[in-house]
């Protein structure tokens, strides 16, 4: 679809221009919880409309979506590293390998993935994201020092507890579904 | 999973063990603090000159205090907060190296000299009992001097409404000006073993 192109191509460019850029990375809350997400979002939208050719050789070394998720995970793991974070704001080198990684190594892999995964994979995996973003959280929140020494403790703490909303606001979501009715078993194609 | 998929798969694992560890220094630096703090144990920095102004008004360089370790931190007097735990414990510290006057010094530097001058950094170190011989204050009045020193030893400070957020910690410098320590300024018992070590080792 070509709104996808469009519309991610208009999120990477919102979330790298140097006007846009420097105000997102501004401020502790905005880098991690905006223009992270951007990013990974232009790659996730643009990877959707690959040529269909395309998408069948990378499907045939990505069986199960196992290969590109376990890029997913190490990749964002990186960029979860407070020292990470600091190094993209002092060196013009990791702040172009964070604009190229975060589409290219995150948000695309994951689409090209997440339709492929097992639904016990697809569990770990937000499983292990829900530790992660309750880890992170607890340790923004509770830390008596700056982790990134370019960012104001303020901003780490908020930093903190909206991470821990989200965890719990994923968990509630969970939790409901659990209640939620089954969809009517679907017996017609024997 | 067929061997194509099994393949990629183990590059990936092995690729992404080998990103993570080299991001953190084989998983032993986190944050760029204690990246820091690694990378001085392993290659001292050395100190650029500057012209320091004392509490006293003296002009003051690194280089009188030679021969001596110097014990450094830096602060701003109008801190309301980590300041004055720095402050605590730089007493505490002086107190201790009592009789070590010829051998370690403590300075703390403002890096705040708009309003830091002697008679603020005079009140600052009255702030914490009588004025003591092996313990300054003092300010960098010039601020690329100032901007080189912080930078040099790794001082981030961030101007905000209450005055300023700064990575507080206490930086050891041995007789010869360089920088070969930054340690925890909570950890008093390791901070003066490592002055009395680099002391004792600078005399033999």
């Amino acid at each position: 679809m070509k709104y996808r192109v469009f519309l991610g191509s208009g999120l990477f460019i919102a979330a790298v221009l140097p006007p846009a850029a420097a105000q997102l990375e501004a401020n502790l809350v905005w880098h991690v919880l905006l223009q992270l997400p951007m990013l990974a979002l232009a790659g996730w939208l643009i990877a959707r409309s690959l040529p269909a050719r395309l998408l069948g050789a990378i499907g045939r070394y990505n069986e199960y979506g196992i290969p590109g998720i376990l890029i997913v995970i190490f990749v964002s793991l990186c960029w979860m590293l407070p020292r990470v974070l600091d190094a993209a704001l002092e060196l013009p080198m990791v702040a172009l390998a964070k604009y190229v990684s975060v589409p290219l190594l995150v948000g695309a892999p994951l689409a090209l993935s997440w339709p492929h995964m097992h639904a016990i994979a697809r569990g770990l995996v937000w499983i292990e994201l829900l530790a992660m973003l309750l880890r992170l959280g607890w340790l923004y929140l509770v830390a008596p020092t700056r982790l990134c020494n370019n960012y104001v403790l303020g901003d780490q703490i908020l930093l903190g507890k909206l991470l821990l909303i989200i965890t719990a606001t994923i968990v509630v979501c969970w939790v409901a579904r659990l209640f939620a009715p089954l969809p009517a078993p679907n017996h017609s194609g024997t | 999973m067929t061997r194509r998929s099994a393949f990629a798969t183990t590059v990936i694992l092995l690729l992404g063990i080998g990103l993570l560890a080299a991001v953190t220094d084989g998983f032993r630096a986190f944050t760029s603090e204690t990246a820091r703090r690694r990378a001085i144990l392993e290659q001292p920095v050395a100190i650029p000159a500057a012209t320091l102004q004392s509490h006293t008004g003296e002009e003051l360089h690194l280089g009188d205090l030679s021969g001596r370790v110097v014990v450094i931190d830096f602060i701003f007097t109008r801190c309301p907060t980590i300041c004055h735990a720095l402050g605590a414990q730089f007493r505490d510290m002086a107190d201790e190296l009592r009789g070590l006057e010829s051998k370690a010094v403590l300075l703390s530097i403002s890096f705040d000299p708009d309003y830091d001058h002697p008679e603020q950094l005079m009140a600052y170190l009255l702030r914490y009992g009588e004025l003591r011989d092996n313990w300054l204050a003092a300010r960098i009045a010039d601020k690329r001097e100032l901007r080189r020193w912080l930078e040099k030893f790794g001082v981030v400070v961030i101007p905000t409404e209450a005055g300023y957020d700064h990575n507080a910690a206490v930086h050891i410098v041995d007789p010869q000006g360089q920088l070969v320590a930054i340690l925890d300024y909570e950890a008093i018992q390791q901070i003066l073993e490592t002055v009395t070590r680099i002391a004792s080792e600078s005399v033999s």
